[in-house]
């Protein structure tokens, strides 16, 4: 039967109500009736609100849909296969006035005997809804699924059920035919009819209740606060502990729904919503998918700033020095950045070190140091990261644990992979509490040894059964293709090519190796002029260097021993030795291990070794027991009088490290071990302004500290412009380097025309003609003054602004004055206008006439020196869609032009780029 | 591949055809040129994300469709499209831009020189005024870097002797170092030049061995004079750089040695005057004595950090001045007596 929309208009007591009936099939028959309110932001019902209908449908309810937005023709036919009427209203009075216009359709209930309001507002449901509804129906006249007591004590109003006992009441009809809607505030309806309901119904002794109370909930989370909405806040708890059937749409969709409670110290954490669904129910979770798909696709077509991004991961570091588990981690942050493209920072637990580790981690993204951060940075930081929608937190040490437990509050899954083994002595390197904090919250431990596992199992009293063992890994190294033959060091050159080096790490550091190491040395090379000593990592300024060095002269085989520091032991050093000893149980050297190990280098070692047991099972090195140092040197001359199995021995161990040690092999196995907790294909909306950021590069030596600086901006809304002068000694490099590490920036090489403000003005015409949408862009430039002694100070205070910590304040600056149109530093705002003889201090001439020709007429004469701050992107779109930003340029003066002799184009446009805001009715703020 | 060869795509704007990747000389990307059309300003942003996202390199060329030039491409807006240049993909050598002109018209001359002073004022500058005429067909024509015959893009079918012709000019011409320009249609005639490239490559690697090795090590040899241009070209603009920079940090170290002995003065006349009989010496005078001792020492001691600054920049600049530089830097020296002969083999 086809559709014939009635249209009514209602007089209602002041203004007609206008609704339209698009199918009122009345030969339904039931004494229950559900009204469902929906608003679709598309026109289309979804399908996870038709899967919700159906639910209900089932349950023998007939369904009243009143929606209050339009609804497609094709919606209205799937619609009519589970509700009997399908009214279309005006979207005013919220819920309560679709459910009182179903009403009203549906003798305000009179004929039911029960009713059940209900709205799309949930996902859902998870479970049969029939043994809830039974079994609540016998106890209240009147449920819901949750309550709450803000305002005063009421079940939320997404899920209402009633008895005939309700519905016959003369409270129920003065309240639904009494209520008005018309011209109510959203929070006065909330107050009054959501609140009121359920106040109402108390009143005239009605037995009120719901599925899981809050006080319930309280009690079992722990949790004190019994204002807040529990399907956000418990959501998880709700599904897995108490068998609820929804999840609030609100928690997928909201941009802000992390922080809606933050004034009252909750966070919402909404990680792996789709896993826990999945776990506990067989609702199809792609119905979801679909929805949120389709609606941020929606909202992202009108709102320019929305966009979705996976959940950040935070990588907690122990430290910047050069040890295993720090390689090992910035092999896997590289391996994610490469094949992941997930978003993720990194925190160092100690204080900042300036070194070369760190630079590579600052490469890969964000780094904060927390030891050097005081209390009220560590606040500024959780700030910070609340609204950053983490993950995961993976930690790669046991002692992050004052990191981990500052992270706490995330609520989020957090994974700790262990390599150091500091759990060998009696002593403890955590405290009672950080133990206690570990053992309960540690998500997940990851060994990097067998023995590892089996001390922390110890240590911390309790059997993690899943401790799963990742051993070290390393990076194919690109030397490998090198000569062999090649000497190892210079230092090494002029030494026979038949010499047989043999390796061996220690810094002196531990025990017996002044002494024992010396005897061993002599033991191989005194008979053996031909094998010489390559030792690692010794540190010449050890207090037992010179008698280390004298034992070796008087053992008379000083010649054949040669002293490698640790950070010189490059490729060529491992490429030239034949055979790696170990002579000490207690040194963790697996990654040099794994680089000999892929130049087939064998190792010697004693027995239980701890670290080597998994190394010596996989055929890659010898054991000879403790101590037995004939043993050892007899294992070395083997390979020394046998040349041709060593050669075979290289192959086959080379081949066993490639098929085990390698990160393309072993970072996919830690990923899996993550995987289960952290859903990639988890989305959040990201609804924070957009920032374009015109970068202007002349240097050749400032790129690598802007670039650390920009990649904070890479996890926000914003796009990058970069424009690299002509001039730059190392254009080619900068725009390849760009390339890799800004995905999807704008690149110019403009010539040198106008300094920055050339490269500025080419940026703004670049930004313009690709109709790039913005809120904000932010002006940059390389600043370097080599003139001034201050120089380094005027750049840092100028580029504060893409300081990570001042980004909020900078947004606030913005958002609480509309009038503000630029905010830079502080320290730059400055005016050169003498209001005596109105003239400028510099540029004068040109000044007045800039002024006159683009017509800009202001009194404060207020200026960013420098030209790096942000501005709003409408105040630079209304001057340069009128002026032409590169007709400006052609008028800029070429070169690396000074003010010092005369007014200069270039440095006028410096103050007049300022006024251009100014001259719209903003003000500049420094911060 | 032993030439560079450029494509230059007559029907863009009609067709959008861009050849795929097309490996030329020395693995060098695949280059197109692009005529110069009013509907680069027109369609800015779709052209602008085109060739930014580009894997091949590209410039422009006043040759409008094949035809003569005419006063329409000549007049369309050349600031509007100078960001085009800007482009890193764009093709430069030396820092000059590669645009290609066809067949100027003695009315046409002022048009093009009028451009070109639209585009010096970007500080664009184009390689050479030596313009292609690719539409006075068959005449071979030759400039710094570009090459163009008619054979290459002729329709005939090719034989060897047709090779044979086109190499034995390129030798004449002196053209085997420079972009051979590939006049291209759409994607069909593309396909047939491309077969015609690999062809007669093979040709000249089957037949011209002996001239091929020359050419080899010419280009080589060409190339390290590039890349010593290069060299020179940078150290030049380092030099011009910091000149003015050191003018000026010659004023500023001046005002600081001037501010040192102003302070040293100050200090002597404030010690002369605490011994002069009668003087008053009481508490609050030692105390205010002191602290502006203290002031006096603090302030030497900024003066002087700020002049160790400037010897730290000094150096740092200077360090990174090749040796010969330094070296040349001493030998004027010697010239003007104010070093000895002797003491630069010291």
């Amino acid at each position: 039967m086809e559709t014939v929309p009635q249209k009514f208009r209602q007089d209602n007591n002041k203004k007609a109500e206008a609704f339209t009936i698009f199918h009122n099939n009345e030969a339904q028959t039931s004494d229950k009736l559900c009204l469902f309110a929906g608003y679709s932001f598309t026109g289309e019902v979804a399908d996870y609100v038709l899967y919700y209908l159906d639910a209900i449908s089932k349950e023998g309810y007939k369904i009243a849909y009143i929606s209050t937005s339009n609804i497609k023709e094709a919606c209205i036919e799937k619609l009519k296969e589970t509700c009997f009427l399908i009214i279309e209203k005006e979207n005013a009075g919220l819920d309560f006035a679709s459910w009182q216009c179903g009403l009203k359709q549906c003798n305000w209930g009179q004929d039911y005997k029960h009713i059940l309001i209900a709205n799309d507002s949930v996902f859902g449901p998870f479970l049969p809804l029939g043994p809830i509804i039974l079994t609540m129906n016998k106890r209240y006249d009147m449920w819901g699924m949750t309550d709450n007591y803000d305002i005063a004590y009421h079940i939320q109003s997404y899920f209402v059920h009633f008895s005939e006992k309700v519905i016959k009441s003369s409270v129920w009809l003065i309240f639904w035919q009494g209520m008005e809607t018309e011209g109510v505030s959203k929070e006065e309806i909330i107050r009054r009819f959501e609140v009121g309901l359920s106040v109402k119904m108390s009143e005239a002794r009605f037995n009120i209740g719901v599925h899981t109370s809050i006080d319930t909930l309280i009690k079992s989370s722990g949790g004190g606060n019994n204002q807040i909405s529990p399907p956000l806040v418990y959501w998880q708890s709700l599904i897995k502990k108490f068998s609820f059937p929804f999840l609030k749409r609100e928690l997928l969709i909201s941009t802000t729904i992390s922080k809606a409670y933050w004034s009252k110290h909750i966070y919402i954490n909404t990680n792996n919503w789709r896993r826990v669904v999945a776990q506990e129910s067989d609702y199809p979770v792609k119905l979801i998918d679909e929805f949120l798909q389709k609606h941020f696709q929606h909202t992202g077509s009108t709102n320019h700033r929305l966009k979705t991004k996976q959940r950040k991961i935070i990588f907690v570091c122990e430290s910047v020095q050069d040890s295993d588990s720090q390689r090992v981690l910035l092999s896997f942050l590289e391996w994610v950045k490469r094949e992941k493209s997930l978003p993720f920072e990194i925190i160092i637990s100690s204080k900042k070190v300036s070194n070369e580790l760190t630079d590579q981690l600052l490469t890969l993204g964000l780094v904060t140091f927390f030891g050097g951060l005081s209390g009220v940075e560590k606040n500024e930081l959780k700030e910070r990261l609340s609204a950053e929608s983490v993950g995961l937190v993976f930690s790669n040490a046991i002692e992050n644990v004052e990191v981990q437990q500052y992270l706490d509050f995330l609520s989020v899954p957090q994974v700790v992979y262990a390599h150091a083994s500091l759990f060998d002595g009696a002593t403890s390197p955590l405290t009672e509490a950080s133990k206690s904090w570990v053992k309960e919250n540690a998500t997940r431990i990851i060994v990097a040894t067998r023995s590892l596992k089996e001390r922390i199992n110890l240590h911390f009293g309790k059997n993690w059964d899943e401790i799963e063992l990742i051993p070290a890994f390393t990076d194919e190294p690109n030397e490998l293709n090198e000569e062999h033959s090649l000497p190892a060091h210079h230092y090494l050159s002029g030494i026979r090519k038949d010499i047989f080096f043999v390796g061996i790490c220690n810094s002196l550091s531990e025990r017996m190796s002044a002494e024992l190491i010396p005897a061993l040395i002599a033991m191989l090379c005194k008979e053996n002029k031909s094998i010489h000593i390559i030792w690692l990592g010794v540190d010449a300024s050890h207090s037992l260097f010179e008698t280390l060095d004298n034992n070796l002269y008087k053992a008379g085989v000083h010649d054949q021993v040669h002293f490698v520091s640790s950070n010189r032991a490059g490729a060529q050093i491992f490429n030239s030795l034949h055979v790696f000893l170990l002579p000490s149980n207690d040194v963790s050297l697996s990654l040099i291990n794994l680089k000999l190990g892929l130049r087939g280098v064998p190792f010697v070692c004693f027995e239980n070794s701890e670290w080597a047991s998994e190394y010596l099972e996989a055929g890659m090195g010898k054991a000879v027991p403790y101590l037995d140092l004939n043993g050892m040197v007899k294992a070395v001359l083997f390979y020394y009088q046998n040349r041709d199995h060593l050669q075979s021995e290289k192959d086959r161990i080379a081949a066993i490290t490639r098929k085990n040690y390698l990160t393309d092999i072993q970072a996919p196995r830690l990923w899996d071990l993550l995987e289960p907790h952290y859903d990639e294909s988890e989305v959040v909306p990201d609804n924070s302004p957009v920032v374009a950021i015109l970068v202007h590069i002349f240097y050749d030596d400032t790129w690598k500290e802007l670039k650390f600086k920009l990649n904070f901006f890479k996890d926000k809304n914003a796009q990058f412009l970069f424009s690299i002068s002509e001039a730059c000694l190392i254009k080619e490099d900068l725009v390849k380097d760009i390339r890799t590490s800004f995905k999807n920036a704008y690149i110019l090489t403009t010539a040198n025309i106008g300094k920055d403000i050339g490269g500025k003005f080419a940026l703004i015409d670049f930004y313009l003609s690709l109709e790039l949408e913005s809120d904000y862009i932010i002006f940059l430039h390389d600043k370097q003054s080599p003139h001034s002694l201050i120089g380094e100070e005027w750049k840092n205070n100028l580029q504060k602004i893409i300081e990570y910590k001042n980004y909020n304040q900078i947004l606030r600056t913005f958002e609480q004055d509309q009038k503000v149109g630029i905010v830079g530093a502080k320290e730059h705002l400055i005016s050169e206008y003498d209001n005596t003889n109105h003239t400028f201090l510099n540029n004068n001439d040109k000044i007045h006439e800039f002024l006159r020709r683009y017509n800009i007429s202001i009194t404060n004469y207020e200026f960013f020196g420098g030209t790096m701050y942000w501005v709003r992107t409408s105040i630079i779109r209304t001057f340069f869609m009128k002026h032409n930003p590169m007709e400006i340029r052609s008028e800029l003066e070429a070169g690396n032009v000074l003010d010092n002799h005369g007014s200069t184009n270039a440095h006028t446009w410096e103050r007049v780029l300022s006024w251009v805001a100014s001259g719209q009715g903003y003000r500049l703020q420094g911060i | 591949m032993f030439f560079s060869y450029t494509f230059l795509l007559k029907s863009f704007y009609e067709n959008e055809f861009i050849p795929e990747s097309f490996s030329t000389a020395a693995g060098t990307k695949l280059s197109i040129i692009i005529p110069v059309s009013s509907d680069l300003g027109k369609y800015k942003k779709k052209y602008l994300e085109k060739l930014n996202a580009a894997t091949f390199n590209f410039a422009f060329a006043l040759t409008p469709s094949g035809s003569n030039l005419t006063t329409q491409s000549l007049n369309v807006g050349w600031n509007a499209i100078s960001t085009f240049f800007f482009l890193p993909n764009y093709i430069k050598k030396g820092g000059s831009y590669l645009l290609i002109v066809d067949e100027v018209l003695p009315n046409q001359q002022m048009l093009v020189n009028q451009a070109e002073r639209h585009l010096h004022k970007q500080g664009i500058f184009p390689i050479s005024k030596n313009y292609l005429n690719v539409a006075e067909q068959p005449a071979n024509q030759v400039n710094e870097y570009c090459y163009f015959h008619n054979l290459v893009s002729s329709q005939a079918s090719p034989s060897t002797d047709h090779y044979s012709r086109l190499f034995a000019d390129m030798v004449a011409d002196k053209a085997l170092n420079k972009q051979i320009i590939v006049v291209v249609e759409g994607e069909e005639d593309f396909n047939r030049q491309k077969e015609f490239i690999i062809n007669f490559e093979q040709w000249v690697y089957e037949n011209q061995r002996f001239y091929i090795e020359l050419f080899l090590a010419y280009k080589r040899n060409n190339d390290n004079l590039l890349e010593i241009k290069n060299e020179n070209k940078k150290l030049k603009f380092r030099i011009d750089n910091y000149n003015d920079y050191l003018l000026l940090l010659r004023k500023t170290a001046k005002w600081h040695v001037d501010e040192y002995h102003r302070i040293h003065r100050e200090k002597d006349m404030l010690s002369q005057r605490s011994n002069v009989p009668g003087f008053d010496r009481n508490e609050n005078y030692a105390s205010s004595r002191y602290n502006y001792d203290t002031e006096i020492q603090k302030e030497l001691e900024s003066v002087k950090a700020s002049r160790e600054a400037i010897l730290d920049w000094y150096k740092k600049e200077y360090e990174l001045l090749p040796l010969w530089y330094k070296r040349f830097g001493h030998v004027i020296k010697v010239m003007m007596g104010k070093r000895s002969f002797k003491s630069l083999y010291r």
